[in-house]
């Protein structure tokens, strides 16, 4: 069997890429279920076989909230080599993604991979949009410094934007940064929200421009925080311009429990799912698969994960299918859209930990 | 600010006037002009437009009825065994999010025994419990109910535990229904020494029914039975103590199909409350059932709608079923069969507050009941009767905790 390595990232068609993918991923499910003793009781109390798995969409998938309470292990402890927790805002429980060293050099080819296939092998001076103190324990990361490591590998130079303390822009570190590399591009990368709250607004104050000649940005982690702002894409994506010059500006989507498996934003603006990993929205009705174009939860499917049972996940963000091997920009495979993520509507929700005073 | 606004502003008053309520005038436990206000208040409520049609309102408004009122304090009232009712003064009530008009009923019922009351509502209120709060409201402003406004605050405000030992040290009576997490956070509180506190931890509920029974019914009675069960469990999105989240089939024989015409039956009537699905909650009960799914054997059943979602599991893990933190409700039931009634009495403990019956008569309930000493379990009710508020709520007498009897011989 070809390794995804030797695969172009956005090169097969759904239909080739599917025929590829689904032997992979029924291997997944039945290492798991032989490797994690809680992934086999919950597959035996679903009543899922093996003959049972014979299309993509009949993987089956675990909620990603799972890892927040599971630790969910599918090989000997003693070969896990780092672990990656999801970034969730205080007091929230978070993720605990344990990765052996096979799982962890899967995740970074594959972020090389895509960024490869976007942007050229050419190594470019990286700018990061956050402090160095998000990478303090090698072996403990945030799913932001997770990103942060992989993307990294693709670039030179690596120059961190923020300071430690407080968060703040250190506009010397950038002066410095872009004079070094004057005339060439370069890769910036940061969260959305960190990108909007410390690049943006404070360049805003700034009187002087600042050229960042023809580079790109890479952004990712979502947009709770911004559309409580009212910042949308289009805002986003016209301030960042109004400020610093950049035209080629890719949000991408990913997770904690699916490090590297990441869908890069093409210039059509459409996520593109790369060849390892692929992408299913469901009906919360009773978990059918919708068609092209309808709104739903985003079932998450990648053949990455080894070291734990995250081959195939039921996220809690709500999106679509935007189009299957029909991008105007020529890459093929499905394209998605994330458009927010499920929420409790009022206080009915499970017990303290949704509403403030519960169950009589 | 919209006139709704105004006037729930007008009736929780600021952090200013809750103290006043506490010095406030007093009233003789269950006097005229209390049940005539809680007779106006039920007036208002079933007038109301814009909530008279929802269930709990309805409720709500037929159990402030003067004639209801009557009724229920008939007990208190008539037999007071030489004693001289008083009320305890100053009552503090700290009530639960998950159920509109909870709050309702636990000041009405303080108010009727004479107490003045500061009732700490929850951060956010659902439009029923603000129509609720807007009516009270109305009925302040009126002349010959001065004198309550006078004595009665409602307040809302986050986790100040600087008001909470404020309000804690003024009053005579503490009430905090849950669930445990606040009941351990108001308790760091201090009350003056002689006041009294209660409380309602988080509890769980089940029901039952006689295989049997379910077997002698016809198409209408099956249907009526499936429809109480679905008012007692969807009701507050499963959300209240007393709704049932497992469900035990008790008899020898063999009932997998009977089961399936019950959830059907069920779904229908969930159907017909035209409640949308919450996807999230779609995914709090995929999550509960693979947590539940991890620590015992489980049988998750199909689901072609997921305001219903259903597993099965063996009685002996009953008692893990009921200790377990995963359940989240809005529509998910543990079922499990039993021989016997008595085979789910191991289960039955503190944290077990209502069963509820279709298929048995009470003295064979009493008997088999009384056999066993039991350390939980505080209702037995019909199936249809699970959220049927009373006073004597998880094996507390609610007047014994509202009211003092000065004894006299």
């Amino acid at each position: 069997m070809t390794h995804w390595r030797e695969l172009p990232v956005f090169g097969l068609s759904q239909p080739d890429k599917e025929t590829y993918l689904l032997p992979e991923l029924q291997r997944l499910t039945r290492f798991h279920r032989d490797g994690c003793p809680m992934y086999s009781a919950i597959l035996e109390a679903r009543a899922v076989h093996d003959r049972n798995q014979d299309a993509m969409d009949s993987i089956p998938f675990l909620p990603v909230r799972l890892f927040k309470t599971l630790e969910l292990l599918s090989v000997d402890r003693k070969t896990i080599v780092k672990t990656v927790t999801s970034s969730g805002s205080t007091g929230q429980q978070v993720s605990r993604i344990h990765l052996d060293k096979e799982t962890a050099t899967n995740q970074i080819h594959a972020l090389v991979r895509i960024l490869q296939a976007f942007f050229g092998v050419q190594r470019l001076p990286m700018l990061i949009v956050d402090s160095p103190n998000v990478l303090t324990d090698r072996n403990s990361f945030t799913a932001r410094g997770a990103a942060i490591m992989g993307f990294q590998n693709m670039g030179r130079d690596p120059t961190y934007l923020l300071r430690n303390d407080d968060n703040s822009i250190d506009l010397d570190v950038l002066r410095s940064f872009l004079h070094r590399h004057d005339g060439t591009p370069k890769l910036v990368f940061g969260f959305t929200s960190i990108v909007w709250q410390h690049l943006v607004i404070e360049l805003s104050k700034q009187g002087c421009e600042f050229d960042f000649f023809d580079s790109i940005l890479i952004h990712g982690g979502g947009w709770k925080k911004l559309h409580s702002m009212s910042v949308d894409d289009s805002v986003f994506k016209e301030a960042i311009e109004e400020f610093t010059g950049i035209r080629r500006i890719h949000d991408y989507y990913g997770m904690a429990e699916q490090v590297g498996s990441i869908f890069v934003e093409c210039e059509h603006g459409r996520l593109h799912v790369p060849i390892f990993a692929d992408v299913v929205i469901r009906d919360a009705k009773d978990w059918s698969v919708l068609p092209i174009g309808e709104l739903g939860v985003i079932q998450v499917l990648s053949i990455l994960p080894l070291s734990y049972p995250g081959h195939s996940l039921l996220t809690e963000d709500l999106g679509l299918i935007s189009g299957v091997d029909d991008c105007p920009c020529g890459r093929l495979g499905k394209t998605l859209k994330v458009r927010g993520r499920l929420t409790h509507a009022e206080q009915r929700g499970c017990s303290d930990s949704n509403s403030l005073w519960n169950a009589v | 600010m919209t006139q709704l606004q105004h006037d729930i502003n007008r009736v929780l008053r600021s952090d200013s006037n809750w103290d006043e309520a506490a010095r406030g005038p007093l009233h003789s436990p269950f006097s005229p002009h209390l049940i005539d206000f809680c007779h106006s208040l039920s007036e208002k409520l079933r007038s109301d437009p814009d909530v008279r049609h929802r269930a709990e309102i309805a409720a709500l408004a037929f159990w402030l009825r003067k004639s209801s009122v009557v009724k229920f304090t008939n007990e208190v009232r008539l037999s007071p065994n030489g004693s001289i009712l008083s009320p305890r003064g100053a009552v503090f009530h700290i009530v639960p999010s998950n159920i509109d008009t909870m709050f309702v009923y636990s000041w009405v019922l303080s108010l009727l025994c004479g107490n003045r009351n500061i009732v700490r509502l929850p951060s956010k209120m659902t439009e029923t419990g603000e129509s609720v709060l807007r009516h009270i409201g109305g009925l302040f402003q009126e002349s010959q109910f001065r004198s309550i406004a006078q004595s009665n605050a409602f307040c809302q405000y986050d986790h100040s535990v600087e008001t909470t030992n404020a309000i804690s040290i003024l009053v005579d009576t503490r009430l905090i229904w849950g669930g445990d997490r606040t009941i351990n956070a108001v308790r760091r509180s201090p009350l003056s020494p002689t006041a009294s506190e209660f409380v309602f931890a988080d509890k769980i509920s089940i029901a039952i029914i006689s295989k049997d029974f379910w077997k002698t019914l016809d198409d209408s009675s099956k249907a009526e039975l499936a429809r109480k069960f679905t008012r007692d469990s969807f009701s507050f999105g499963q959300q209240a103590c007393s709704s049932p989240r497992v469900l035990v089939w008790v008899g020898e024989n063999h009932a997998e199909h009977d089961q399936r015409d019950f959830w059907g039956l069920v779904l229908q009537h969930v159907a017909s409350m035209g409640q949308p699905l919450q996807e999230i909650s779609a995914v709090d009960k995929l999550v509960a059932l693979d947590l539940f799914a991890t620590e015992i054997p489980i049988k998750v059943q199909p689901s072609s709608d997921h305001r219903l979602s259903r597993a099965l599991f063996a009685v002996e893990d009953l008692k893990h079923v009921l200790q377990s933190e995963h359940h989240c409700g809005n529509g998910l039931f543990l079922e499990t069969n039993a021989a016997a009634i008595s085979d789910i009495f191991f289960a039955l403990t503190r944290r077990v507050q209502t069963l509820s019956y279709a298929g048995f008569c009470v003295d064979e309930l009493h008997r088999v009941f009384q056999s066993y000493v039991l350390t939980g379990i505080d209702r037995v009710v019909p199936i249809g009767s699970a959220l049927e508020f009373s006073h004597s709520w998880d094996g507390q007498n609610l007047f014994d905790v509202l009211l003092r009897k000065i004894r006299m011989s």
